[in-house]
């Protein structure tokens, strides 16, 4: 048991986390509309949503209090997320968008389908 | 003498965390893994395509923003909640626990507008997606139907503890299984700014 005073000091440091996780999320979708290279995109938004993450783990699943063995096994997923990490920084390298300089917006095109051959063709010509 | 030297039992390097946590986290280790599988899985789509969309000019950023503060503020009424409950307060927990649960069902039905959105604006389905490859839109639909599927896993397990809380069962201030509960709610919030980032932003 503890005091409500000791509740309420608890509260008012979980509000002032919880602005902190608001003003990122806000420039984390104002940092999509700047036009910077990919990469810059891509390492800000990797290491707020990781920080995000971070905040919430330490304060809201109170990994702070916990001992030093939980606070490591609970990192364990980070063998496999690393790996998450760091396709999303090679994707776009595979593609024909600037990786290094800003890109231009593209224009959305309906999706040809002319050359597509409609499915019941496809299954006549199985029957034969 | 030797009356004072302390044997470690296997949990002890756990320290006061009780079983019930020790095993939720490695629950939650493990599940963490099964998303990071899914995502791996989206990204090496993403880079065997060629013609892969931009998600943001797709995916309804701003309302999956609002989504994502849902979840904080979710999260932040679940740890309120233990706080009272550390007290003793049974209606103040009880009344934060069913605001986390009321901002997990929002979210549900915030998810659901959004897919019927994006069925009728991009043709976005399991199978097809009207602009491009349909792989995006089954690796989308993938992972944040995975995702959706905890946040109601998580909103029932939350509707549990509600009813055990205005029973009065945590009125002594033993709030573990609670505090057990509440560790799976914020992996759910924690997993969602992560995919928010990865397949909605990047």
């Amino acid at each position: 048991m503890i005091t409500e005073k000791e509740a309420k000091k608890k509260i008012k440091k979980y509000l002032v986390i919880m602005v902190w996780l608001t003003v990122l999320t806000a420039l984390e979708v104002g940092v999509v509309y700047v036009p910077m290279s990919y990469l810059l995109i891509a390492t800000v938004l990797t290491l707020m949503a990781c920080v995000k993450a971070a905040i919430v783990g330490w304060y809201y699943m109170h990994l702070n209090h916990e001992s030093r063995w939980l606070q490591w096994a609970s990192l364990s997923p980070l063998i496999v997320l690393i790996y998450v990490v760091a396709l999303g920084f090679e994707a776009p390298t595979r593609k024909n968008s600037p990786y290094w300089s800003a890109p231009k917006r593209k224009v959305l095109k309906k999706k040809d389908t002319s050359s597509v051959a409609p499915i019941e063709k496809i299954i006549v010509v199985d029957k034969k | 003498m030797s009356s004072l030297v302390h044997k470690k039992k296997p949990f002890d390097i756990f320290g006061k965390a009780t079983h019930g946590k020790v095993g939720m986290w490695f629950f939650l280790a493990t599940d963490a893994l099964a998303f990071a599988g899914f995502l791996i899985g989206y990204q090496l789509l993403r880079i065997r395509i060629a013609d892969w969309p931009t998600p943001s000019e797709f995916l309804g950023i701003h309302l999956s923003a609002f989504a994502t503060f849902l979840l904080i503020c979710s999260s932040v009424t679940m740890v309120i909640s233990l706080a009272w409950g550390e007290t003793g307060n049974r209606a103040k927990m009880l009344k934060y626990l069913i605001f986390t649960a009321l901002g997990g069902m929002v979210f549900l039905g915030i998810q659901v507008y959004e897919y019927q959105h994006l069925f009728h604006a991009s043709g976005m389905s399991f199978s097809d997606f009207k602009y491009g490859p349909p792989q995006f839109a089954s690796s989308f639909f993938l992972v944040t139907g995975f995702h959706g599927l905890h946040v109601f896993s998580g909103v029932v397990y939350l509707w549990i503890m509600i009813i055990q809380t205005a029973r009065g069962k945590y009125d002594n201030g033993k709030i573990n299984a609670v505090e057990i509960c509440g560790l799976f709610w914020h992996f759910v919030d924690l997993v969602w700014i992560l995919v928010f980032t990865f397949i909605y932003l990047l």
